[in-house]
């Protein structure tokens, strides 16, 4: 079964283009990773998904309803961390969590769920308004895990966190997936995700590049190194040309150098390309790509990147 | 239903930032204090010259003011009600939970609403003991329709606030938009409505019944003159009275004037003028504003 499903969605905002034929499924029980810059379009992806925005083209459907029509039935079964939310104020920590569960008619003790998330019993009888950004962050995530969803949305979790809290985000997303709930979550740091996801999606400027299980990327990376090459010159043409050779991913120039990612039998015909065009190599390294050099070089903001997924 | 879960969260959330107590105390100042002076200077002056003073009068002097004031109270505590949430925030809190918009326009309007009319009638409750304790005779029906009318007034205008609430996007467009309506309500709306008949004896060939039924139309449309009308019925024989009691102005002029009205309308008024439709304009003010804000709200990307 399919949780979570866009097809060749699009959504502009007047001239801007904040999504372009995104094309996304998401299994259930799965936990998928969804990675990009900030600004890259993954929280309008989450709007999509709990109807906070429409797309301007496509269809959006989550957990078999579509997310605009059926937006409630959606998010009975759906526990959502937002970006970017506010807490009221006046209300304590207890209270929060009771109004999610009038909401979701689930029946539940308050306190287990706020121990759960890390909030004392003191935190849940103050008001809301005085919790730290981490506090509320705990808060949220408590009210979305009332009442067991099918269906985990979580944007950005880690915002405000310490690096021990975020472990325990992290504790409490495999929890919920060994239940057998599905996980969607975003983040700008790969770190927050690879340990926890099965697969993940990166995003840049609203378009998808990439979309692999952890594993999958690991394994490009393991084939692929990292060419750092000091030339004398810089002819755009000829890196345009190496752009174009087999088995080259990613092509950057920082000055007078180029880094070129690429399998490690084009790392030849990358050489020769540039000296046959007249970049004299005055001297190059080679280094073993990580996935987080691969995640930064997808997601780099800098224009002359060419990324081949 | 699930506005019901927003009701209460709203509720609750008034009840701790004070505002529902604080209202409490304002009202029971604002309607006590005077009926304590009513029933003990005005009262005691009336039982000397013989006559028996009643609420009635009270109720009177009271109306006036509050058309002005209780609509005050409840555009301030309804205007941010939405917009204030996407301010802050919380409206995506909110939205993440299983509601949808119209439970969300549905529940603030009962919460506020709420968060109004009991002060309101707590305050009516305490001003009708001072009463029973004076020698001011007590006219219970009167009273009591007189304080639930004052509850409508002011959960229309909440209503109408929330109806700003959810179309604008920030607090501040909806002040600006709920403010607008008082003041055209409550400061313009005679002058529109005058400026419209006058347009219409001009250009139109209407008779003068016609006129004076329109005109007074006009001024029911407008909630705040709805409640004047309604509580002036409380105390009028016929409906009539109470409609042309909304012609304005002082002195010589005004009485002219409200006798003309009186004289072309005759004893009964049509049935848009009749008692059930001006209550029936009132409670429309309820559901206008509020879907119209819904429908903005439903289509827009928050």
């Amino acid at each position: 079964m399919t949780a979570i499903e866009l097809r060749n969605v699009a959504k502009h905002y007047g001239d801007v283009v904040a999504l372009a034929n995104l094309d996304l499924e998401i299994d259930e029980g799965e936990v998928f990773g969804f990675l990009g810059p900030n600004g890259a379009g993954k929280s309008t992806t989450i709007n999509l998904l709990l109807d906070f925005v429409r797309p301007t083209v496509g269809s959006v459907q989550v957990l078999g309803h579509d997310a605009h029509e059926e937006s409630v039935a959606v998010r009975r079964r759906t526990g959502v961390l937002p970006e970017a939310f506010g807490v009221y104020e006046r209300l304590t920590g207890t209270e929060h969590i009771e109004f999610a569960m009038e909401s979701k008619d689930a029946e539940t003790n308050p306190a287990n769920v706020l121990d759960r998330v890390g909030l004392s019993s003191s935190d849940a009888e103050r008001k809301a308004g005085e919790y730290s950004k981490g506090m509320r962050q705990r808060l949220a995530l408590g009210m979305a895990l009332i009442g067991e969803p099918d269906l985990l949305i979580l944007d950005e979790p880690s915002t405000g966190l310490d690096p021990n809290g975020a472990r325990e985000m992290r504790e409490i997303v495999r929890e919920e997936n060994a239940r057998g709930a599905t996980v969607f979550f975003s983040s700008h740091i790969l770190g927050q995700v690879e340990a926890v996801c099965d697969r993940v999606g990166i995003l840049r400027d609203g378009e998808l590049v990439a979309q692999d299980s952890v594993e999958g990327l690991r394994d490009a990376v393991g084939t692929e190194s990292t060419l750092r090459i000091s030339v004398d010159s810089v002819n755009e043409a000829i890196v345009d040309e190496v752009r174009a050779l087999d088995g080259v991913s990613v092509v950057d120039v920082v000055e007078k150098t180029v880094e070129v990612t690429c399998s490690d039998d084009a790392k030849t015909a990358v050489l020769s390309t540039l000296e046959d065009g007249g970049m004299a190599v005055s001297d190059f390294e080679t280094e073993e790509a990580s996935l987080e050099d691969l995640f930064a070089a997808y997601t780099r903001e800098d224009e002359p990147t060419e990324v081949d997924a | 239903m699930s506005w019901e879960a927003v009701t209460k969260k709203d509720f609750q959330d008034s009840i701790r930032s004070y505002w529902l107590w604080g209202l409490s105390v304002l009202f029971i100042v604002f309607f006590g204090v005077p009926a304590y002076f009513f029933a003990d200077r005005v009262g005691s002056a009336a039982q000397q010259q013989g006559q028996q003073l009643s609420t009635d009068a009270f109720l009177n002097i009271l109306a006036e003011v509050n058309a002005f004031f209780v609509p005050v109270i409840a555009i301030v505590i309804a205007y941010a009600a939405i917009a204030g949430e996407r301010d802050s925030g919380t409206l995506k809190l909110l939205l993440s939970l299983p509601h949808s918009r119209l439970d969300v326009v549905v529940g603030k309007v009962l919460g506020r609403g709420a968060v109004v009319a009991l002060p309101v009638l707590v305050g009516f409750v305490v001003a009708g003991g001072i009463f029973l304790v004076t020698p001011v005779e007590f006219g219970y029906a009167n009273y009591a329709l007189f304080a639930l009318l004052t509850a409508l007034l002011g959960v229309t205008y909440v209503a109408i606030a929330i109806g700003f609430s959810a179309a604008a996007d920030s607090a501040r467009r909806a002040m600006i938009g709920t403010v607008g309506i008082y003041v055209l309500f409550t400061l313009l709306w005679n002058r529109f409505a005058s400026g419209l008949i006058n347009l219409l004896s001009e250009y139109a060939d209407l008779g003068g019944e016609s006129l004076v039924s329109i005109h007074l139309l006009v001024k029911v449309l407008n909630p705040s003159q709805a409640y004047k009308s309604l509580t002036l019925r409380l105390v009028t024989d016929t409906a009539a009275q109470a409609r042309v009691s909304l012609i304005g102005g002082g002195g010589l002029q005004g009485q002219l004037n409200r006798q003309m009205y009186a004289q072309a309308l005759g004893d009964s008024v049509p049935f848009y003028l009749s008692d059930m439709a001006v209550v029936v304009f009132m409670l429309a003010w309820l559901v206008i504003l509020p879907a119209a804000g819904y429908y903005v709200f439903d289509q827009a990307d928050l």
